[in-house]
């Protein structure tokens, strides 16, 4: 039954796919704006212009591009940048790396502090230590994250000068090996101090709630006045429950992820795919956006996926039900 | 209240209540076994590692030496401006590629750069460009005619958008080797400053013996060129940075300063910010759109020097003359006089610009009797008697303002929109990025009135590309079609007298004063900051190639490389490691004390079993058990 439900959820990601690349190429090409008058500049001739158009197959009836489109991807073709005339997926997956890296750390340490933080508040809510924790959480998730990129950069590297301004490394001197992880490392500092500083109050809240409701139910009393120890009551079964909506959230932001911090790599300058997005919806890089859509797409689609399955080891009822239906 | 909370984490900690540590045992409800913890810890470990290797690798030997880090905004996508790219493939063309002639910065006349000189026949239709000779290109070929012949015939075949420049020409050929001739189609006066203008945008001239028979669009020196500059190209990270080195065999001399590195910042303020903390050397307002009330806080800083130099670009309204209330030209003059070019140039633009009353850039070509003062009384006249007078709410009109918040025009809009208040003008905003802006504005005509900014300089010949009522849907869409104006411009075009050609672009500033298509606002400056205890030798060269460093050089004994591994950089990464070991040790613990509170807790549960005492309530608030 279980293999059945995995089975069912992963077929169920190539309609969902499908309708998001439908759904994605029809907004894209809704925006006003033309790539090819963009392309050509201020004084171009029209023949010019429409011999771009005719190069990147903009001159073909909406309908007909889609159809090509979709021809193209299902061969791996994602077609060529207008902007650079490169192939997109390259084009693409030379900043997927920078993205996932910066992501994933703020991602882990976001849920790593979050979730400890909030079920020592939340297995004691009303005390002094939830009381500080919730407010100062709520401060930091109040606070805008670009001012606050803004901040910690004046302190920490123009008045201190402890750390990069931007980049992802020192463009003069890169280094290599060791050296160049430490150089990708220390330009991580503070674009992960921004990230998180905006994520991890999100699930230090949410685990702090659920591990509190869970709590005031009836079953861990009853589990323990059938004999079980504190420790196994709370591992097992407390935070076993109160996992579920935690789980959700972090399964969302990862999904995000790939596209969820523009500001922060506008701001650090970070290569990733956020600033990647950024100029190419400026300059109606039509192929490109298209492209990063789809990974992105992808990424919260398997995501979810993942999620979905974890579900099935926290929570025995959701195999179930999907079995019968 | 406070007593008793305090007391609950006194004996909370005392008494260990909270003897699981949450992250191991949120772990532990689904990573039970030891096979499954090593499979998570190996799949983040994988993951991470994996975006490590996704990095595009460090490449390039370093080169020790000095080194100068330019900040610019945009990544290019091709280096090769022929190609009409973005603005990011400017400055590495400028120090990689050369240009036959170049225009001094002072527009005082045309100075060679590959053409040591040159003649031009009396008839005015044949130029003849003599070339340096002993030029090599960076791979070590010689340049020749051919080169030259090739880039012309080639941006010629590809109808771009600096087509403008190469138009009056109809056919290059090479005399000999060091020479090439351009034919005319016309004689045309203008023609050799227009040329040198146009040279700096898209007329580099190309390797012909790696272009020839290829297709210039994908031809993969694009994307690594090869020129006759100073700098040779070396390499390009996307996304990062862009590494120039110095040419040894440069004709002119090889430049002082080994290196130079483009750091691609998008932001603006972060660039500002590396400026200020030397990481980045030099700033400039072409590549990196400076928000003007930035600047001033920098004139206090004592190792930054401004550079602002007037140039060609100036913002202006665009009125579209087939739409009402501006295919009146009463009210478009009532607007001249309604808007304070001056105030605007201060509040916009920090002073880094100057208020326009004439139609033409201040110098030899300005007519000095063709200006609208700044007149309310006037302005409100012209309105009541074109039709408009205020309403009972003191409301004339309600027009709509297109404008992009590019060159600060976002900020210009809005005074634009205080001071036509005051003669009753009601204007509502439209706004958008530069693409939506240009596809709505220059190519739908669907517009009343618009704020754009424009290239009129050095020479007035520039300025007839937004004015050619030819090129409608394209730059000069105000629709404005005057016969007169139209005559004068191919007058002053096709005569090489200076005083004829004074008297027809007089004459043409006349007419837009008299009909007010648009309205010139402010001149804008080239604001170019550096860092003047790091590097000399920068600021205005000529005209279109301000960023051509091969005189720069840098200060001796001041640090000019990027940011250093030093005693900063290993606190920063001591910062990183804390992190990484506090959580493992997190982790770590909670097995210990899980382990241990599990063996305690079994032990309790059997004494009470025995003893038949009811069990504790796990109440959050409830006290501890005594131990």
């Amino acid at each position: 039954m279980l293999r059945r439900y995995i089975l069912f959820r992963v077929l169920q990601i190539i309609p969902v796919l499908f309708a998001i690349v439908t759904i994605d190429f029809l907004i894209i090409h809704l925006v006003p704006g033309d790539p090819a008058i963009l392309l050509a500049g201020p004084d171009a001739s029209q023949q010019y212009i429409d011999s771009i158009r005719a190069q990147f197959g903009l001159n073909k009836p909406l309908i007909e591009q889609y159809f090509i489109y979709i021809y193209n991807l299902l061969q791996g073709n994602l077609g060529i940048s207008v902007l650079s005339r490169q192939p997109v997926l390259q084009v693409v997956m030379e900043r997927v790396g920078p993205t996932l890296l910066l992501m994933l750390t703020a991602w882990f340490v976001s849920l790593a502090l979050g979730i400890y933080l909030g079920t020592k508040a939340g297995l004691k809510k009303g005390s002094v230590l939830d009381r500080v924790l919730s407010i100062t959480t709520l401060t930091m998730y109040s606070i805008p994250v670009f001012w606050f990129a803004v901040l910690l950069v004046s302190l920490f590297a123009i008045r201190l000068d402890l750390l990069p301004i931007a980049g992802m490394v020192d463009p003069v001197n890169p280094g290599s090996g060791i050296a160049y992880a430490l150089d990708v490392a220390v330009h991580m500092v503070l674009p992960i101090t921004c990230m998180v500083t905006f994520y991890m109050p999100q699930f230090f809240q949410l685990t702090r709630i659920s591990v509190a409701s869970t709590l005031e139910e009836d079953f861990p009393r009853t589990l323990q006045a059938a004999g079980l120890g504190k420790t196994n009551v709370y591992s097992r079964y407390i935070l076993k429950n109160a996992s579920l909506p935690v789980v959700t959230l972090a399964g969302l932001w990862l999904g995000y992820s790939l596209t969820g911090a523009v500001l922060i790599e506008v701001v650090f300058a970070w290569p990733g795919l956020g600033i990647l997005l950024f100029n190419s919806a400026l300059s109606r890089d039509y192929p490109v956006l298209l492209g990063i859509f789809l990974v992105a797409s992808v990424m919260v689609v398997v995501v979810a996926l993942i999620t979905d399955l974890i579900y099935v080891f926290l929570d025995p009822r959701v195999s179930y039900k999907k079995a019968t239906t | 209240m406070h007593g008793a909370a305090i007391t609950e984490v006194a004996h909370s900690v005392k008494t260990r209540f909270i003897r699981l540590i949450p992250i191991g045992s949120l772990g532990a409800t689904f990573v039970t076994s030891w096979t499954n913890r090593v499979l998570v810890v190996f799949t983040l470990g994988t993951l991470l590692l994996a975006s490590f290797v996704l990095l595009p690798a460090s490449h390039g030997a370093t080169v020790s030496g000095s080194v100068l880090v330019v900040a610019q905004q945009s990544d290019p996508g091709v280096l090769n401006n022929m190609l009409g790219d973005t603005l990011g493939s400017f400055f590495v063309n400028q120090n990689v590629y050369q240009e036959l002639v170049q225009l001094n910065y002072n527009n005082t006349g045309v100075i060679p750069q590959l053409a040591s000189s040159w003649t031009i026949n009396p008839d005015n239709l044949n130029y003849t460009f003599h070339l340096r000779e002993g030029v090599k290109w960076q791979d070590g070929q010689p340049f020749t005619s051919a080169d030259v012949v090739y880039t012309m015939e080639t941006a010629m075949s590809l109808p771009a958008w600096y087509i403008g420049y190469l138009l009056p020409v109809a056919h290059v050929y090479a005399d000999d080797s060091y020479n090439v001739s351009f034919v005319l189609k016309a004689p045309d006066a203008g023609w050799l400053t227009f040329f040198a203008f146009g040279c700096g945008f898209g007329l580099n001239i190309l390797p012909a013996h790696l272009y020839q028979g290829t297709n210039v669009t994908t031809n993969p020196y694009n994307q690594k060129p090869v020129g006759t500059g100073p700098y040779m190209f070396s390499s390009h990270v996307p996304g990062q940075s862009i590494t120039l080195v110095a040419n040894p065999n440069y004709w002119g001399g090889a430049p002082s300063i080994e290196k130079i590195v483009i750091e691609i910042v998008p932001s603006v303020g972060t660039t500002l910010q590396e400026l200020q903390q030397g990481t980045v050397q030099y700033v400039n307002t072409f590549d990196n759109p400076v928000d003007f009330s930035q600047v001033p806080p920098l004139q206090s800083v004592s190792n930054l020097e401004i550079s602002h130099p007037t140039g060609g670009v100036i913002t202006t309204v665009l009125f579209n003359t087939n739409a009402t209330p501006f295919n009146n030209p009463m009210v478009r003059q009532a607007f001249a006089y309604g808007i304070n070019r001056t105030v605007l140039a201060q509040k916009a633009y920090f002073g880094y610009a100057s208020g326009m009353y004439g139609f033409y850039l201040d110098g030899p070509w300005f007519d000095s009797s063709a200006q609208i003062p700044y007149n309310t009384t006037k302005a409100e006249q012209l309105l009541t008697a074109a039709g408009y007078p205020p309403a009972a709410n003191g409301t004339r009109m309600t027009i709509q303002l297109a404008y992009h918040p590019l060159f600060g025009m976002d900020v210009e809009a809005q005074i634009i929109q205080q001071q036509l208040a005051q003669i009753g003008v009601n204007a509502i905003f439209w706004s958008a990025d530069y693409a939506t802006w240009f596809t709505k504005v220059q190519v739908n005509g669907d517009y009343q009135m618009a704020i754009r900014a424009c290239q009129i300089g050095p020479d007035p010949t520039l300025y007839w590309q937004w004015l050619d009522p030819q090129h409608i849907g394209e730059s000069g869409s105000t629709y404005f079609n005057n016969t007169t104006m139209v005559n004068l411009f191919n007058a002053a075009q096709a005569t090489t007298n200076t005083t004829q050609r004074e008297a027809d672009y007089n004459g043409i500033q006349s007419i837009l004063a008299q009909y007010v298509p648009l309205l010139p606002l402010t001149n804008i400056q080239d604001v170019n900051i550096w860092r003047s205890d790091m590097v000399t030798g920068l600021g205005p060269q000529v005209y279109t190639t301000r960023w051509d460093l091969s005189h720069a050089q840098l200060v001796s004994g001041s640090s000019s490389s990027g940011f250093v591994l030093s005693t900063n950089a290993i606190l920063g990464i001591a910062a990183v490691i804390v992190i990484v070991v506090a959580i493992v040790a997190v982790v770590w613990n909670s097995r210990r004390k899980k382990a241990k509170s599990e063996a305690s807790e079994d032990a309790e549960d059997k004494g009470r079993s025995s003893g038949g005492s009811p069990p504790q309530q796990p109440d959050a608030g409830a006290g501890p058990p005594t131990t």
